[in-house]
């Protein structure tokens, strides 16, 4: 089953588009996680999934196949919107009841041992939370639904460094304990790897690379030479980024699902994600996505697809 | 959604409660030693303002008085002040109802649960506003008998726009419809505070239009039309139900009647307005004779009026009017909740 699939899906705001033309799946039983620069349309693209926006051309379905933001959709899908808006007049046990209330399936017991574990008192009114607490109360409330899916928009970005670790550490037990799907969007780079399976990088309202982060590591290396040769091999490989280093320089160059001979006088090395990420990154006109599949029946028996592939 | 909807807006509903709940004690104390007054009054055999001037008349009217004070001394400010609540109500409880999710964000937390965003608003708009109207209703009535408690005989004038305003069934409306315009402001506009203003400039027109014309508009359809004889009008039977005559008397309707206009018509049916210079010579005139030139001229005086029984046909057509208006609107919030997107 696929967690999210979109098809073709585009939004506009008034004269500018925040996503176009994007084409992706994302299979269930992964931590994707959602990486673009600020402004590349992480956001809206998460809003479509789940429907508090309504594309401007394309569709999005999640679970298999459910309309976005549908009833069905919804109830198993838990969001945990940016800077994880909750009502800050209210209490914390209050959140709770105003939760559950909102929500077929519920975990009462589990919720609120969360938050016993995490030290945060029923009694306090959310607005008094530390930004952490206020996270992790969001996070709470997502866990409690037991959805299939969580969708996380950049839950790190208001935590420092120790509250980020706590809550991706809880995020973490969550996926283990129940076996869900979490989908988190992030503009920072760092320490990808530990936590997500599956990658999507998005910039400038477009995609540019989407797959397990196995596959995308395997697929790429980086060849590092003389200076002077660099110029030669960035034409004849499908080189992502050339990074210059004095006499040296380091291309991140992306394997067709065969290893390049590596070039007398070059070594090559094992990309990681970090690098991988900013090289992409840094170059909004590369793209690495699942090129056209073979397709099942008459229609797909000639070989032609693989020239569509170099 | 019950408890839901009660916690999320239990501030506000509570700060309309103390609102009306001063006003109305502050009505509810006067009104109820007006009443007791006047009974007292009536007991001695004494008039509101008038005679017999013996046997302590005179203390009994002050006690009536005072007993008012100070809310009767200026009436009219008074009913200006009564009829600005519904506003207050769609200004503090109607535009934040949905502006503050929108502009806290909070929204992106409510519509993603399983409860879908529909019922979410519609379960706010239909407690939130019933409520309201409920104790807009309360708050109607409890307006309408001080008035009648303190103005028994003279002011007295149910027909007045202000006083319309005053009653159970208008009240109740306005109160929905003022909230039901907050909410919708606040769904459009997405911003409190802007909201808020919007609020209280679109009551402020609707409540100003009403006031002005739609209300005397709606009240001087289909009036009976009946002959009628002048009277001589002394200072303490003015009604401003009635219509003044150009010489100083005035035409009355029967009681608590409303009524709209006057004419004269001549032997051969033609019109005469009460105005017209044909007529100085009548008002030349003093009472007595005045019956005796009309019959010598085969004058026939005509009002045309709205009877009290028909008060509440009227106050339930202007209630019905707010009603809708509202839920046309609440309905017109609900949709663009629905459709809001990004």
């Amino acid at each position: 089953m696929n967690a999210v699939e979109a098809a073709g899906l585009s939004k506009r705001f008034r004269r500018t588009w925040a996503l176009r033309d994007c084409t992706l799946t994302v299979p269930a039983g992964h931590v994707v996680a959602l990486v673009g620069p600020n402004g590349a349309g992480k956001t809206t693209l998460l809003n479509l999934m789940v429907g508090l926006t309504a594309p401007t051309t394309g569709s999005v379905t999640v679970l298999g196949g459910e309309q976005a933001g549908s009833a069905a959709a919804r109830s198993a899908i838990a969001f945990v919107a940016q800077d994880a808006p909750l009502y800050g007049n209210l209490s914390v046990a209050d959140t709770l009841h105003l939760a559950r209330n909102l929500n077929l399936r519920w975990d009462q017991r589990r919720a609120t041992g969360r938050l016993a574990e995490l030290g945060i008192p029923l009694n306090r009114k959310v607005g008094k939370l530390s930004g952490g607490q206020q996270a992790q109360l969001a996070l709470t409330l997502a866990v409690a639904r037991l959805p299939e899916l969580i969708i996380l928009d950049e839950p790190l970005a208001r935590l420092d460094p120790l509250a980020r670790h706590d809550f991706m550490a809880s995020l973490m037990a969550a996926v283990a304990e129940d076996g869900l799907s979490v989908l988190f969007s992030s503009h920072v780079v760092a320490e990808l790897e530990r936590v997500a399976d599956y990658l999507i990088v998005l910039s400038r309202g477009q995609m540019q690379m989407s797959g397990t982060v196995d596959d995308l590591i395997a697929g790429h290396c980086v060849l590092t030479g003389p200076a002077a040769e660099a110029d030669i091999y960035s034409e004849r490989l499908p080189v992502v980024h050339i990074r210059r280093a004095g006499v040296q320089a380091h291309l991140l160059v992306r394997m067709n699902g065969h290893a390049e001979p590596v070039p007398p006088g070059w070594t090559a090395h094992p990309v990681d994600l970090e690098e991988l990420v900013l090289a992409y990154l840094r170059e909004p006109g590369a793209s690495a996505l699942p090129g056209p599949a073979r397709l099942p029946g008459p229609a797909a028996q000639s070989d032609t697809g693989v020239a569509m592939l170099s | 959604m019950v408890w839901i909807t009660w916690r999320q807006h239990r501030a506000a509903l509570i700060g309309m409660a103390i609102l009306l709940g001063a006003c109305a004690l502050a009505l509810g104390i006067t009104g109820l030693r007006m009443q007791a007054a006047r009974a007292s009054l009536v007991r001695s055999g004494c008039g509101l303002f008038s005679a017999p001037i013996t046997s302590g008349c005179g203390s009994l009217q002050s006690a009536y008085f005072r007993a008012g004070y100070p809310l009767t001394s200026n009436i009219s400010l008074l009913i200006i002040v009564l009829s600005i609540i519904p506003g207050v109500v769609g200004i503090f409880v109607g535009a934040p109802l949905l502006a503050r999710e929108l502009e806290a964000g909070t929204y992106r937390f409510a519509w993603t649960q399983a409860t879908s965003r529909t019922r979410w608003v519609v379960a706010k708009l239909l407690l939130v506003g019933g409520t309201l109207t409920a104790a807009g209703g309360a708050f109607g009535a409890l307006a309408g008998w001080w008035l009648l408690a303190a103005d028994p005989e003279v002011f007295a004038s149910r027909w007045q726009a202000g006083q319309f305003g005053l009653t159970a069934v208008t009240f109740a409306a306005w109160t929905l419809l003022a909230f039901a315009l907050g909410a919708f402001a606040g769904a459009l506009i997405r911003r409190t505070v802007p909201a808020m203003a919007a609020t209280a400039a679109s009551v402020a027109a609707l409540a100003g239009a009403t006031a002005w014309k739609l209300s005397n508009l709606l009240i001087s359809v289909g009036p009976v039309i009946h002959r009628a004889s002048l009277l001589t009008v002394t200072p303490f039977n003015f009604s401003p139900d009635a219509v003044s005559m150009p010489g100083g008397g005035m035409v009355i309707g029967p009681a608590s009647s409303r009524v709209l206009r006057t004419w004269f018509t001549g032997p051969h049916g033609q019109t005469y307005a009460t105005y017209s210079s044909s007529m100085n010579p009548l008002w030349n005139l003093k009472e007595p004779s005045q019956h005796a030139w009309l019959a010598s001229h085969h004058l026939t005086l005509w009002i045309a009026y709205q009877p009290a029984g028909r008060f509440w046909i009227f106050q339930s057509i202007e209630g019905a009017a707010g009603l809708l208006l509202a839920v046309l609107l609440g309905a017109a919030a609900v949709f663009v909740v629905r459709r809001k997107a990004g």
